[in-house]
């Protein structure tokens, strides 16, 4: 295994939102700072990309017709696929949107729209720094493991 | 009364006299004899071009109640300047759009135009209709290779847009419209839509 070269921007971020506005300009700003970015604008393109090409990390818009963001969520931490991908939740700021839920179904962070481009940079930087030394951390395991 | 020298568009004047020509000289023979309000004069012409056809015209005093637009595909400056210089009246770049050739003989000739709503009505669908004939079908997916559907229904599902534009280079030029419409796919985020019906295309 290759030793993970610690790039805060790189990896693979999919988008899940079902206004493609909000997916361009997020996906805009992502691609400017060095990520490969995927959208897709409801909950079953959203399930079928991660399954099939895992992204590094997922921002999921909640409110969405038809299956919500909170649902797709809790459908990606039960497929042994797609259940280690972290996920941000997008929500807009003046709808009164549970944050405890947001937790409880599984996401790690939320951002709030309108976005703040650099905040939200920020929080996919952090969320991609911990992903990265998650792996350092297995890699360093399966080292040690192999030495004994 | 009009003139069209060696212009190549269908008429779609009626009401009006029109007479032909071929070449320059043509032009000089019909026009003195039957004097029109205004002559559409192609600039590049075998025997007598436009230019010489235009000082010719204009050389004489009858010749000044005659308005002569040139036809150019040149946009330079410079030739404008060569073409009023011979006597040019004003001057259209090809291709033309046919509204601009209306709005000329407006402007010259004070004609008015009737229009038939049914001709615009047809002619407006028609506007409307050409987007979507970049529809995207089955039959439009098969005239690709099964390898290139596959890889395509792939990218789709992975929702790698990326790897679709890739793949949409290379389509070939005559499937042009596939390409559009595959491309209109992406820029929508329609990733299922391409996936199903290539994957219905695959087992067809």
């Amino acid at each position: 295994m290759n030793s993970h070269q610690f790039n805060l921007s790189c990896g693979t971020i999919l988008i899940v939102d079902d206004i493609p506005d909000n997916l361009r300009i997020l996906s805009t700003a992502l691609t400017e700072n060095g990520y490969q970015v995927r959208c897709a604008k409801n909950a079953a393109m959203a399930l079928m990309g991660a399954r099939n090409a895992s992204p590094d990390l997922i921002l999921l818009d909640i409110k969405m017709p038809d299956v919500d963001g909170y649902e797709v969520c809790q459908r990606l931490k039960a497929d042994p696929k797609t259940c280690d991908i972290p996920v941000i939740f997008l929500s807009a700021m003046d709808d009164v949107f549970d944050k405890v839920k947001a937790f409880a179904v599984g996401g790690v962070d939320y951002i709030t729209k309108p976005f703040q481009v650099p905040e939200a940079i920020a929080r996919v930087q952090h969320q991609i720094a911990l992903q990265v030394a998650k792996a350092e951390i297995r890699a360093l395991n399966t080292e040690l493991e192999q030495r004994v | 009364v009009t003139l069209r020298v060696r212009s190549h568009q269908p008429s779609a004047i009626s009401h009006q006299q029109e007479e032909k020509a071929e070449n320059g000289q043509e032009a000089v023979e019909i026009w003195s004899n039957w004097e029109p309000h205004l002559i559409w004069m192609d600039m590049r012409m075998p025997v007598m071009n436009g230019y010489q056809a235009a000082q010719t015209i204009k050389s004489h005093l009858k010749g000044q109640a005659t308005v002569i637009i040139a036809l150019t595909a040149s946009s330079f400056e410079e030739e404008r300047k060569i073409f009023i210089s011979a006597g040019c009246d004003d001057f259209v770049h090809k291709p033309f759009m046919e509204d601009e050739i209306f709005d000329k003989m407006a402007q010259y000739l004070g004609v008015r135009y009737l229009y038939r709503a049914i001709d615009k009505l047809n002619n407006m669908e028609s506007v409307e209709r050409s987007p979507r004939m970049e529809q995207l079908t089955e039959s439009a997916l098969a005239v690709m290779s099964d390898q290139w559907l596959r890889q395509l229904l792939q990218a789709a599902t992975q929702l790698d847009w990326i790897l679709i534009s890739q793949l949409i280079e290379q389509i070939p030029e005559e499937h042009s419209l596939l390409a559009q419409a595959i491309q209109q796919k992406v820029d929508n985020f329609d990733f299922d839509r391409i996936a199903n019906l290539v994957q219905q295309t695959i087992n067809s």
